[in-house]
């Protein structure tokens, strides 16, 4: 069961040893914590969206969601909320704006690429018409879980491990968690065994809001501003650390460690660009490289296995 | 005198594991209409797919027109002149009328634009063949009745000038009245000098219009009769075999002196079943059988929950229940081997431990939190009391055998502890010895008390494990009667509606 994440976790190594040995600054403590900082803002969300992509669904609202999750943080600071407050309207407004794709899914039977799609549309227009386009500067204390350190640790890095954790735990060792696999793995079967497979997407796609949500808080904490247009393109971001963490597309199947492990290929990529200089244009180039042949050896195996 | 059109000589068809034909003869003259009866798994419809070119006989020849041919795909008996409308219709349903009709061979102009104008002609050439109207041919198939989908179908086989006709149950999702326009049709065809091979369960229907009738069994032809030489009973009798009563597996534990475990009453499915009322008793296992399509599935779906019914209502120990979802029905004490495994029933990417888990989890939470160590002991017991045969039960469940597939789910309905147990054709596809299995589980659960529904088709098996019977027809019950001195076409006259004929 714990081999799962090798062979994506061996790609991990080689990686980090190849971009070490041409620049050794790459080992370096600080620049460890500035990718995993990096990092943080779309492995939060990718741990949400591997959830739904377990269900068989997709959702690509979250970047967009995640800039308006922002904006509301930061709205809410400049009404001079309680820190702790903020945390929680925001944490639940993005379970609620989730929860729509949601229910347009199971109860409409809308496809989830187009229900979402739709909503990152709404989300972003939203963005822009409580913003007027112009990002909100506002200090408080809440923006300490985007810029704050935590000892020597990047305080937005020590949350996204908590995250993975939390979720590692709970696909193992809860009921719903254990659930999401068998609606993805098979809807018909899953609702034979008593599972009820639309509450079980849903509860999915609010469970990924509420995250979309703290990662808004971190994103405007960040730069202690809130600008509409962050998350532009974060959801291709969580799909493919996800993907590259060996989560399949088909659904009923992948780790949550898979995806950590999936968003660390990505920022180590996007570090080793800078550090050694290359043209960031390249950087685009090679990522979408890297996700192609993640879901090729995924469908290589899946061939090979049914024959 | 009519002419020898295909001449089917000693074919025999082997799937691994399973010999599906064995050494199959028979002969379609031209305009003849050739009926094909049997029971489900006889091998009409293997047969047919060789005749349509879906697979290739393991050993035997196909003479067609005098001469031998081999068909390798699909497309060859097309351009011969053999045409197969399948069960299931296989029209476009967003496309027009005339796009089905010539798919893939739309005809063009010099340009190599799609020309409209013969097109329109064209169809409404075979539309007038059928009976339908020409100013059909633009419209969208899924505007269309499903009687004249079918009209469509067949027009589609006279445009490529089909000689023979292959239809399999074709009326099986007809009306009264549609039937009898199809089977003017088939009339008019024959008229034409089409042969058309008619596979059906309905008796009536293969009696009135059949001039030849041929019946199979376990793959094998038992006979080809004339049909004013034969009656219904003796093909019956034909289709399910020897006369005799197979020795039941167990002595009957059911007490029927009890309140009923489960008591359905006028329970009603749109237009699949209607005012349906049975009891089950403690211990009891009570088999629902009839033909494919009679709504077996469809009933015990929607006493699960995972139907609603239109009316009527659901009581478990004379206390009414609600069943709304399959959540709250396995709640109650219910617990479903549903029908098609592949589609209903495993979880092909996950393993052994979590499909066989996935149902009880509910019965494992401490403060919400999984006891995995306890799940596990009792998947372990369940692979042990199943006998289920697997390397570790962390296993993917894909790389199971369907008879292991099947005692891991019928395990995963055993650790619900149901009071109740419903099983939908729970040996379809599997091999004689996990068959011989799952009665052996069978009767071991209903000797320990439990309550057990189980629909099946196999006329053999309802008399090997069956208490009681509940015979179905289109959707309502035609026969009930405890298995005791019953026989297999019995159960056959119930099932196809023809009592009345004894």
């Amino acid at each position: 069961m714990q081999v799962k994440e090798a062979p994506v976790f061996l790609v991990l190594v080689c990686g980090c040893i190849v971009v070490g040995l041409m620049t050794p600054y790459f080992f370096s403590v600080s620049n460890i914590f500035n990718v995993l900082r990096q990092i943080s803002i779309y492995a939060i969300l990718a741990v949400g969206e591997a959830l739904i992509i377990i269900t068989g669904e997709i959702d690509l609202s979250i970047g967009y969601m995640m800039g308006l999750c922002g904006v509301i943080a930061a709205l809410c600071a400049r009404a001079n909320v309680p820190p702790i407050l903020i945390l929680l309207i925001t944490v639940a407004f993005g379970a609620c704006m989730s929860s729509i794709s949601g229910v347009l899914i199971t109860k409409f039977g809308i496809n989830s690429f187009i229900a979402t799609l739709g909503l990152q549309n709404i989300c972003r227009g939203i963005s822009l018409l409580l913003t007027g386009g112009i990002s909100i500067m506002v200090k408080n204390p809440i923006t300490v879980l985007g810029s704050g350190y935590f000892g020597p640790m990047p305080l937005c890095s020590v949350i996204m491990l908590l995250v993975i954790a939390v979720f590692a735990f709970f696909v193992k060792y809860t009921q719903l968690g254990r659930n999401i696999f068998a609606v993805g793995s098979n809807f018909n079967a899953a609702r034979f065994s008593g599972v009820n497979s639309k509450a079980v997407k849903r509860a999915v796609f609010a469970i990924s809001g509420a995250l979309v949500g703290l990662s808004g808080v971190i994103s405007y904490g960040t730069l202690k501003a809130a600008d509409p247009t962050a998350g532009a393109g974060f959801e291709l971001d969580a799909v493919a650390a996800v993907v590259i963490g060996g989560t399949s597309m088909a659904g009923g199947e992948g780790t949550i460690i898979g995806v950590l492990i999936g968003a660390a290929i990505m920022g180590v990529l996007k570090n080793a660009f800078v550090l050694l200089h290359i043209s960031a244009y390249w950087q685009v180039v090679v990522l979408g490289i890297v996700i192609i042949a993640a879901v090729f050896i995924d469908s290589v195996k899946r061939l090979r296995a049914d024959k | 005198m009519k002419e020898l059109l295909m001449d089917v000589q000693n074919i025999s068809k082997k799937f691994p594991g399973v010999q599906a034909l064995k050494d199959v003869c028979f002969q379609v003259y031209g305009g003849e209409i050739h009926a094909l009866v049997g029971e489900n798994g006889a091998g009409k419809s293997t047969l047919m797919n060789i005749l349509s070119g879906v697979y290739e006989q393991t050993e035997g020849k196909l003479i067609w027109n005098g001469k031998e041919v081999c068909f390798r795909d699909t497309r060859e008996p097309k351009n011969l002149g053999i045409a197969m409308i399948h069960q299931e219709l296989s029209l476009a349903s967003h496309l027009s009328v005339m796009e089905n009709i010539f798919m893939g061979r739309l005809p063009k102009k010099r340009n190599g634009l799609i020309d409209y104008a013969k097109l329109r002609a064209d169809t409404a050439e075979v539309l007038k063949r059928v009976g339908l109207e020409e100013e059909l041919a633009s419209v969208r198939v899924d505007r269309l009745s499903v009687s004249r989908q079918q009209m469509v179908e067949i027009a589609r086989a006279l445009s490529l000038d089909a000689r023979m006709i292959i239809m399999d149950e074709p009326s099986s999702s007809l009306t009264q009245n549609e039937t009898q326009i199809l089977l003017k049709l088939i009339r008019e065809l024959r008229s034409q000098g089409v042969a058309i091979i008619y596979i059906s369960h309905r008796m009536d229907e293969v009696f009135e219009i059949a001039e030849r009738i041929t019946v199979l069994r376990d793959g094998g032809v038992v006979g080809s009769y004339m049909a004013e030489d034969i009656t219904v009973n003796e093909v019956l009798s034909q289709m399910v075999g020897r006369e005799y009563k197979m020795e039941k597996l167990h002595n009957c534990n059911a007490d029927y002196q009890a309140q009923p475990v489960l008591k359905v009453e006028h329970l009603t499915y749109k237009n699949v079943f209607r005012d349906i009322t049975f009891s089950l008793y403690p211990a009891e296992v009570l088999v629902i059988t009839g033909l494919v399509g009679a709504g077996r599935s469809e009933l015990l779906e929607t006493v699960f929950g995972y139907r609603h019914q239109e009316s009527g209502t659901v009581y478990l120990d004379g206390r009414f229940v609600d069943n709304k979802t399959p959540g709250a029905m396995m709640r109650e004490g219910l617990a479903i081997v549903p029908e098609g495994r592949k589609t209903n029933g495993i979880f092909p990417q996950l393993s052994v431990y979590d499909n066989m888990r996935i149902s009880s989890l509910g019965r494992y939470k401490k403060a919400g939190i999984l006891d995995n160590g306890a799940i596990r002991q009792e998947v372990d017991k369940q692979v042990d009391a199943m006998r289920i045969k697997t390397p570790s039960v962390l296993q993917k469940m894909k790389y199971l055998s369907g008879g292991n597939q099947q005692k891991v789910i019928l395990g995963r309905c055993m650790m619900c502890a149901p009071k109740v147990l419903i099983m939908d054709e729970p040996t379809n596809g599997i091999d004689v010895g996990a068959k011989q299995e799952i009665y052996k589980i069978i009767d071991e659960l209903s000797q320990n008390g439990m309550s057990i529904i189980c629909i099946s088709s196999e006329l053999q098996e309802v008399l090997t494990i069956a208490d009681r019977i509940i015979v179905m027809h289109e959707g309502s019950i035609t026969g009930e009667m405890k298995n005791e001195n019953v026989t297999q076409d019995m159960i056959m006259q119930y099932a196809s509606n023809q009592m009345s004929n004894i």
